[in-house]
């Protein structure tokens, strides 16, 4: 690994619809191309642009010829200013060749050199998706930190105005620290008279968007089979959408709304209408909008065909198989759908990997197809030659309220195979000799009350420099700023006694809700579905008296928050060599700025939940590779190399019925649980830290 | 900043007057000329910019409200204040879409225009960026076959030149009120609508069907694919099937519901057939012949003309934001209005044509109650038009359409980019030049003066049959209008197409905005571009009637001061600037009321001092091309 490769790599991360050979790293550094790089547009003009963008750099990167040039043909099926998405089969099934073809680039120069002369000849989210899956998967870039793909393409996460005001403050004022933060409005996608406006905050959310992405990264559904074929893949798809429903009805009954209903009937009229105001750079067009009471159509595109009957039929065969208790795989063999391996079949079945679902002839492709039927449900024929709307891209869908309810659907059909499961019995729940004697979670500051959690409206910002094509090359710092929610760090607290010899646990947090909308008790079984994973640690418990602590910001289902807004360039490379191991890391998790939920002015009560488990039962075998920096947030995004770490199935204890009547007499009949209740304030109010 | 540009002006300072009204409208928010609330923040800043003392404070004042006041409002007011100021009347207006490229292309081309302007430093070193004709729609939209129509630059050009040179709203009256201005709105919308029925004839199409009942869907949608620079937003479509429903968004003070629309509309039918409408004293105006439709034309725009405003209401300008708010009435989604909310994108909308279409049969309801025009009203004695011909390419009576690349220098409107020329090529309709030649008789002793007229319409309609011409009439598109001297004796007219009276030079709307200096005789934006003079045929030819009339010019003439003012072409449509409209007869006369008894057809129509013949209209379907751009990749 030289430092040249290094900067190149990093670079094709860097203002992605300029072509290669402009300057990047606020101006300082550009990539000389050989002269059969240069795309036909520039090819007559190579001295040209080459002296006008290689004066005043403090570094030139020279890129070796290929030495076998690629044939492309394979990516001219999406144009260069068409929308890429990740639901859509044929454009999965071109990802898929051109990660084949990073992947197999023999030395990391070659592949800095091939990356190089792909860039500007792919649509250039193709390009950034397949790079950044053989980046996050080449054996000699793992330790290459991939940019937040919010920094990326700003303006999938960013209102549009945002960017006009950021070119206007770049060109009139030459030094950056002159520059005023440029302010995105909070709410600018409606208004208050539509309820499902509450939770703008949580479905818009820059982190919790590029987390989606992210995921899709790590766990691409299309590509070769070591890519694609991770541990247990199938059951964190099921798993990471589980949460971020439960977070969301969460978040529901913190603003007054009631549980998501799910999208189970596609032929009725959808009553949520969406109108996402985001700007795609790669076609400058606005995602289309979905009007109030669209009618869901079949598709029928130049690329891509679906009914509305192919996905009840699916759904149909999906749902008889868990009836049934087994699938049937293409050589007509019954695998049955067991406690240990059922979520993960059902999950690469309905996600529709077609490398890893079982039959993908028969049982279809369920979950993606649900998406492209709403994301074209405003020009399913194509008649108005419009793109997808936000459901079709992974960067948006999650904007948008039917999201939520699609995927509430895909979850009534996860849970209600696991529902079919046996409820854990005493031996799959106890942890003999431990007892969890006094739990808390308390804001840092001593005076305050214990087991009071805060949350309130932050003003952050965000460099949008590095996405910002075609503007001043001499940027350094364009900030823009936005309002999100934010919880004050807390830490845990807890009092266990071991009553036998030392040995390893696994603490496992959660928070349920109490009560729903109306102010309703919930019984267990809703209780359980809606639990929110805190955090998943490995505790040391000596005989005795154990005092456990952890800090929120330890979570394993969050990255920290400065990790999704860090600016990208040279002048923020730390220098130090631990510094930079624990900089680069996985940008999949769950955003720190939203690991509670909001909570409501006075003060919502949770039952805050932990549970200490025999870790001899949890822990896995795995390779004897070393830990590299990218282990947090594994618990929606696994472990980077290796396999998941932990033998339960995911959302243990929660993801299966339990044996008591509610969570009370759960927690009095193992005293390697407790529950206290915890109450969660918010306070409308914005800090200013932008 | 100031340093690298080549030329510096200075800015006086003066005492700057309260802008504070025309700044309630947000930079960042869409402008329409068919809002109130912004009509009237347009014309408080048009009253600031009329009434500056000098033109150097007219340019402080301007320099400052600049940074100031939303863009488009802006540009919209300091344009009509230019217009009709006396020291700044003839000045050079840029044309809108380069100031405003957003509103007249895909903006897929703004990101393409963007990267050639960043990435090519040397202005003379860039290329066009090509626009593809298909962007909005493809071909399973079948009202997508007119795009070249609804989508040209030049027809959206004169769409909003026209509201500029007759605002629906302004402080002083007199802007607002110039001759026939009411009249001029049901005549421009009706050339409008018999062009675009022309088209569609042209493209095996029926005739536009108005959109007369507000409780159906509409079943046509339309995404026009083009993003707000000034919002950075897309214009948002409007869905197929939708259904229109009561507005009520306080933040544009605006509220109307579908009733009002009827009620309105059944006023406005009531004092039609009752022949006079009643003013604010409820006193009564008789719609006679002479200026019942200028009185209708005021109350259907609903400007500041309007003879009473509560009884009448706001009809065309609610329909237009009935239909422009239909995806979010009540600004639940924070959405602005879509295309039909704007003058300078409404004609991309199929809906325009439907809704347009009604409002001409409200019109065309009142005219056909006027008694016909008997033969004495139609003749010039002693004036006899022996025979009329086209010529073009060396054919006779042959014209032919093509389709053809122009290039259009949109840097002005592109913002914090590098500075020089940015160019966008699009493809238009063109048609090859003709000429008239028109031989005429004057049997009497005397020098006589004619005002020739000419039009242009279709001899067969949709289902191929043979029109009555009390259809034909309402499908007669203007080509030309002009005052000749017939000596006596025999005498032979030759007029060239491009002289026409209804249309603006091709270079108006293409033009380089650096070569001023050579178009000085090209003033005025406002007129139908050139280049869609004549309908687009058909391949296998489309047959159509020219028709010609020779009228008296001492019964047609306006007496007025013959000054030679610079603005004098496109008069048929856009009127002369300050001064009176140059015909006495109605507009669209002979051919604006029903024919008389016995006049069944064309051909029994005609007197002496006119003549039809047989023009085919053939379109090549082919391309003029400009030099070949490498590909974009």
């Amino acid at each position: 690994m030289t430092n040249t490769d290094l900067k190149a790599l990093e670079l094709m991360f860097q203002r992605p619809l300029e072509p290669a050979f402009t300057t990047r790293d606020s101006g300082k550094t550009v990539l000389e191309l050989p002269d059969s790089f240069y795309t036909d547009r520039y090819r007559n003009d190579t001295e040209e642009v080459g002296n006008r963008f290689s004066k005043d750099v403090d570094l030139k990167i020279p890129i070796q010829e290929l030495s076998n040039v690629p044939s492309l043909e394979f990516t001219k099926k999406i144009g260069l200013k068409n929308q890429f998405s990740l639901f859509n089969n044929r454009h999965r099934e071109i990802a898929s060749e051109l990660i084949t073809l990073f992947m197999s680039a023999p030395n990391l120069r070659q592949f800095v050199s091939l990356s190089v002369y792909t860039k500007d000849r792919v649509n250039p989210v193709l390009f950034q998706y397949a790079y950044a899956v053989a980046v996050a998967h080449r054996p000699d870039t793992r330790e290459v930190p991939i940019t937040n793909i919010s920094q990326i393409f700003p303006s999938n996460f960013v209102e549009p105005s945002a960017f006009r005001d950021a070119r206007q403050e770049a060109s009139v004022i030459g030094e950056s620290g002159a520059r005023v933060h440029v302010d995105i409005p909070q709410n600018y996608t409606a208004s208050d008279r539509e309820d499902e406006q509450r939770l703008a905050y949580f479905r818009e959310d820059i982190g919790v968007n590029s987390h989606h992405w992210h995921w899709h990264l790590v766990y691409p559904t299309t590509g070769p089979t070591e890519v694609v074929n991770k541990d247990r893949r199938g059951e964190l798809f099921y798993y990471m959408h589980h949460q971020i429903l439960a977070r969301y009805n969460v978040e529901r009954f913190c603003n007054n709304l009631k549980k998501v209903q799910p999208l189970n009937n596609l032929r009725v009229e959808v009553p949520e209408g969406y109108f996402p105001k985001i700007l795609s750079s790669t076609n400058n067009r606005t995602y289309p909008a979905r009007v109030t009471n669209q009618k869901l159509r079949d598709v029928d595109r130049h690329d891509g065909r679906v009914e509305i009957s192919d996905v009840e039929r699916w759904r149909d065969r999906v749902l008889a198989a868990i009836d049934q208790g087994y699938v049937e795989d293409s050589s007509g063999n019954r695998i049955p759908l067991d406690e240990v391996r059922g979520i993960d079949i059902l999950g690469n079945m309905i996600e529709a990997s077609p490398v890893l679902s079982i039959n993908y002839n028969f049982y279809g492709n369920l979950h993606n197809e649900g998406h492209n039927i709403i994301s074209f449900a405003h020009d399913p024929d194509y008649r108005h030659l419009e793109e997808f709307g936000v459901m079709g891209d992974v960067t948006t869908a999650m904007r948008d309220p039917i999201f939520y309810r699609w995927h509430g659907f895909i979850d009534t059909v996860f849970n209600k195979f696991k529902t079919r499961l046996n409820p854990y019995n005493a031996g799959e729940l106890n942890f003999d000799g431990i007892t969890v004697d006094y739990i808390e979670a308390k804001i840092g500051k001593s005076n305050t009350k214990a087991n009071t959690l805060l949350t309130y409206w932050q003003k952050s910002s965000a460099d949008l420099a590095a996405g910002l094509d075609f503007g001043p090359t001499t940027d350094r710092n364009i900030f823009a700023s936005f309002t999100h929610l934010q919880n004050a760090p807390f830490t845990y607290t807890f009092n266990v006694t071991n009553n036998g010899a030392r040995r390893t646990g696994t603490c496992r947090i959660f928070i349920c809700p109490k009560v729903d909308e109306r102010n309703q008790a919930l019984n267990l079984e809703e209780q359980r579905l809606l639990a929110i994973e805190m955090d998943k640690f490995t505790v040391d418990l000596v005989p005795g008296e154990n005092t456990i602590r952890r800090q929120s910001t330890e979570s394993s289902v969050a990255i920290p928050f400065e990790r999704s807004f860090r600016p990208v360039g040279a002048d923020y490379q730390p220098k130090a060599a631990d510094e930079l191991a624990r900089f680069k890391f996985c940008g999949c998790g769950w955003p720190q700025h939203l690991l509670l939920p909001k909570g409501n002015a006075q003060g919502m009560v949770f039952d805050l939940f932990v549970m200490i488990s025999d870790y001899s039962q949890d822990s896995v075998e795995q390779p004897k590779t070393p830990n590299d920096a990218c282990s947090t947030a594994y618990s929606f995004c696994g472990l980077k190399d290796k396999l998941y770490p932990d033998r339960r199935t995911m959302g243990y204890p929660f993801d299966r019925r339990l044996p008591n009547a509610n969570l009370t007499e759960l927690v009095g009949a193992f005293g390697n649980m407790a529950k206290t209740d915890l109450r969660i304030v918010f306070n409308d109010r914005v800090i200013d830290k932008a | 900043v100031s340093s690298a540009s080549e030329k510096n002006v200075q800015v006086k300072e003066i005492a700057i007057p309260d802008l504070s009204c025309s700044m309630r409208l947000g930079r960042s928010e869409q402008f329409s000329i068919f809002l109130k609330s912004h009509r009237k923040m347009a014309s408080h800043l048009i009253e600031i910019f009329t009434k500056m003392q000098t033109v150097d404070e007219l340019q402080s004042v301007a320099v400052y409200a600049r940074d100031r006041v939303n863009p488009v409002l802006f540009n919209y007011a300091l344009s009509v204040a230019l217009l009709h100021r006396p020291d700044t009347k003839d000045l050079e207006l840029p044309a809108f879409a380069q100031t405003f490229p957003d509103r007249f292309i895909d903006s897929k081309m703004l990101r393409s225009m963007r990267e050639e302007s960043f990435v090519v430093e040397r202005s003379a070193a860039r290329l066009p960026v090509v626009s593809s004709v298909k962007y909005t729609a493809s071909d399973l939209d079948v009202e997508h076959r007119l795009w070249y129509f609804r989508e040209d630059l030049g027809v959206n050009l004169h769409h909003w030149h026209w509201h500029l040179v007759y605002p629906i709203e302004a402080p002083d009256r007199s802007i607002v009120d110039k001759d026939r201005r009411g009249e001029l709105f049901y005549y421009m919308h009706q050339q409008i609508i018999a062009r675009y029925n022309a088209e569609r004839l042209s493209n095996h199409m029926a005739r536009v069907q108005p959109f007369n009942n507000l409780d159906e869907p509409i079943a046509e949608g339309y995404f026009p694919k083009m993003d707000s620079l000034v919002a950075s937003r897309a214009y948002p479509p409007r869905f197929d099937n939708t259904r229109l429903s009561d507005v009520d968004r306080p933040n544009n003070q605006l509220r109307v519901g579908i009733d009002d629309m009827k009620r309105w509309r059944e006023r406005i039918y009531e004092a039609i057939h009752q022949g006079y409408v009643l003013d604010t004293n409820n006193e009564k105006i008789v719609l006679d012949d002479a200026k019942g439709i200028d009185i209708l034309g005021n109350i259907i725009e609903a400007s500041d003309l309007t003879p009473n405003s509560t009884l009448y209401g706001d009809f065309h300008n609610m329909g237009h934001i009935l239909i422009a708010y239909s995806h979010d009435p009540t600004n639940k989604h924070l959405e602005y209005a879509g295309v039909m909310g704007d003058a300078s994108t409404a004609m991309r909308d199929p809906i325009f044509y439907k809704w347009h279409a009604f409002i001409d049969n409200m019109f065309q309801e009142h005219k056909r109650l006027l008694s016909p025009y008997e033969k004495q009203e139609l003749s010039f004695p002693d004036v006899r038009v022996e025979s009329i011909q086209v010529e073009s390419q060396g054919q006779v009576n042959r014209l032919t359409t093509f389709w053809q690349e122009s290039d259009v220098d949109m840097s002005r409107g592109l913002d914090f980019v590098p500075r020089g020329h940015v160019l966008a090529r699009f493809t238009h309709l063109q048609h090859h030049e003709f000429s008239y030649t028109i031989k005429v008789e004057n049997s009497s002793e005397a020098t006589r003066y004619g005002y020739v007229r000419i039009f242009l319409a279709p001899k067969l309609d949709d289902r191929n049959a043979p029109m009555l011409l009390e259809q034909q009439r309402l499908m007669m598109v203007e080509l030309d209008k002009f005052v000749v001297t017939m000596p006596p004796g025999s005498h032979t007219i030759t007029r060239n197409s491009t002289e026409s009276s209804v249309t603006i030079p091709f270079e108006r709307t293409f033009r380089n905005l650096d070569k001023l200096e050579e178009l000085q005789n090209f003033l005025c934006g406002c007129g139908w571009p050139q280049h869609m003079l004549i309908p687009k045929g058909r391949p296998e030819g489309l047959r159509f009637e020219l028709f010609v009339m020779v009228s008296n010019y001492e019964e047609d003439k306006v007496d007025q001061t013959v000054a030679d003012c610079g603005c004098s072409i496109a008069a048929s449509y856009c009127g002369l600037r300050d001064r009176l409209y140059p015909d006495r007869k109605s507009m669209g006369f002979p051919f604006d009321r029903k024919p008389r008894r016995g006049s069944e057809i064309l051909e029994n129509f005609l007197t002496p001092n006119m003549c039809a013949v047989e023009v085919i209209i053939t379109h090549e379907d082919r391309t003029e091309k400009l030099r070949e751009v490498p590909a974009r990749s």
